[in-house]
């Protein structure tokens, strides 16, 4: 039992060197093989690559389930959204139909300390029940820090805000 | 050979969707405040459901029930049944205030959902005290602070929430987005509040059934 249990674990070792290895060949030797390399059908091959952070500069219409392998898959381009904020477009559930857009708050360090904070609670509680007390002040204002919104933020989605 | 990828080809030209005329928001099950609102609903029922289901299964195990202990106190544990079926008043007041932008009535009704909100909270603080058992007497004392924590841990963070909104709705410029958060706060609250029922029949009653 012991035997098949090393013996697997040599197989998992020399197949995580061989994806190294590749990895580190790909990166110096070859043709940079493009967004596509396979010809799928399914939209995160219609990226640039690498992929920008915001996967698309411009959101593709999708006409057909397999996008880039049907005419008229890709029917063109979403315009409109902010490009100095996090905007995107929220659709109908069953329907996907474009229904309104939504803002996110903007990138800033309080996710990762939020995490900091959660993390520190729970191990907190390794050694008292009341670090869940003491434990979740920093997480409740690492959570409002992260969304409470600045006074510039405010005015520019104000000046593109259209009510319902 | 180019391996390069076509979709540029296949792209009609001139097709665009101009995200500019849409709304900014919506109320409702239509926007992503009423989805996450739903799926914290969702997750946190069933880990009030696991915990139920968990102490049941300790009482039909033992042979006597409360274990070791006498039942919680009924006083305390009651009259916030009381009052939180009260709270859905101004609960709902803000709800919907919100809903037709009426900013004033927003911050009235959020203010008394805060006084409602800590009176709760001191008033479970007595209830932790009623309990007659400590969480590490037993495992019967474990599961009712499990349950009593739990649920007072939704009751702080609904408190909370509704104290950092009435700060934003009082103090700050506003976008119409914040009322469909004050909108979703209220949704939040009535799961504090019909969560309250069946944790309370089992934490109070179930000992008394023996």
């Amino acid at each position: 039992m012991n035997l098949v249990a090393t013996l697997g674990g040599v197989m998992i070792a020399v197949s995580v060197l061989l994806l190294v290895i590749n990895m580190v060949r790909s990166l110096r030797h070859g043709v940079a093989s493009g967004r596509d390399p396979w010809h799928a059908g399914t939209l995160e091959w219609a990226t640039e690559s690498p992929p920008a952070s915001s996967n698309f500069t411009a959101i593709p219409i999708i006409g057909a389930r397999d996008p880039l392998w049907e005419p008229g898959g890709v029917r063109g381009r979403v315009s409109g959204l902010s490009v100095e904020d996090r905007e995107l477009i929220v659709t109908t559930v069953q329907d996907a139909a474009p229904d309104h857009r939504t803002t996110f708050p903007t990138p800033s360090i309080w996710p990762f300390v939020s995490a900091v904070a959660v993390t520190a609670m729970f191990l907190g509680t390794v050694f008292t029940p009341w670090a869940l007390v003491w434990g979740s002040i920093p997480i409740a204002i690492a959570v409002t820090t992260w969304f409470w919104p600045t006074r510039e933020e405010t005015e520019r989605h104000l000046a593109i805000e259209k009510q319902p | 050979v180019s391996v390069r990828n076509d979709t540029a080809m296949r792209e009609a030209p001139g097709t665009t969707l101009d995200a500019a005329a849409l709304p900014s928001y919506a109320f409702g099950d239509r926007g992503l405040m009423w989805w996450g609102t739903i799926g914290m609903i969702a997750i946190e029922g069933t880990v009030f459901a696991m915990t139920i289901a968990a102490y049941l299964y300790l009482w039909s195990q033992a042979t006597v029930w409360p274990l070791g202990a006498p039942p919680p106190e009924l006083a305390f544990g009651t009259v916030n049944v009381l009052i939180l079926l009260i709270s859905m008043i101004p609960n709902e007041w803000a709800k919907r205030a919100a809903e037709r932008y009426d900013l004033r009535a927003v911050r009235i009704a959020l203010v008394v959902c805060v006084l409602f909100g800590a009176v709760l909270l001191v008033i479970r603080g007595f209830e932790f005290a009623a309990l007659n058992v400590s969480w590490d007497t037993s495992a019967y004392g474990s599961i009712v602070w499990l349950l009593l924590g739990l649920h007072t841990a939704h009751l702080a963070t609904d408190f909370y929430d509704t104290v950092v909104l009435s700060v934003l709705m009082c103090t700050q410029r506003l976008e119409g987005k914040r009322y469909v958060d004050v909108s979703e706060n209220a949704m939040y609250w009535y799961f504090v509040v019909a969560s309250w029922l069946p944790i309370y029949g089992i934490i109070y009653w179930m000992p008394r059934l023996g």
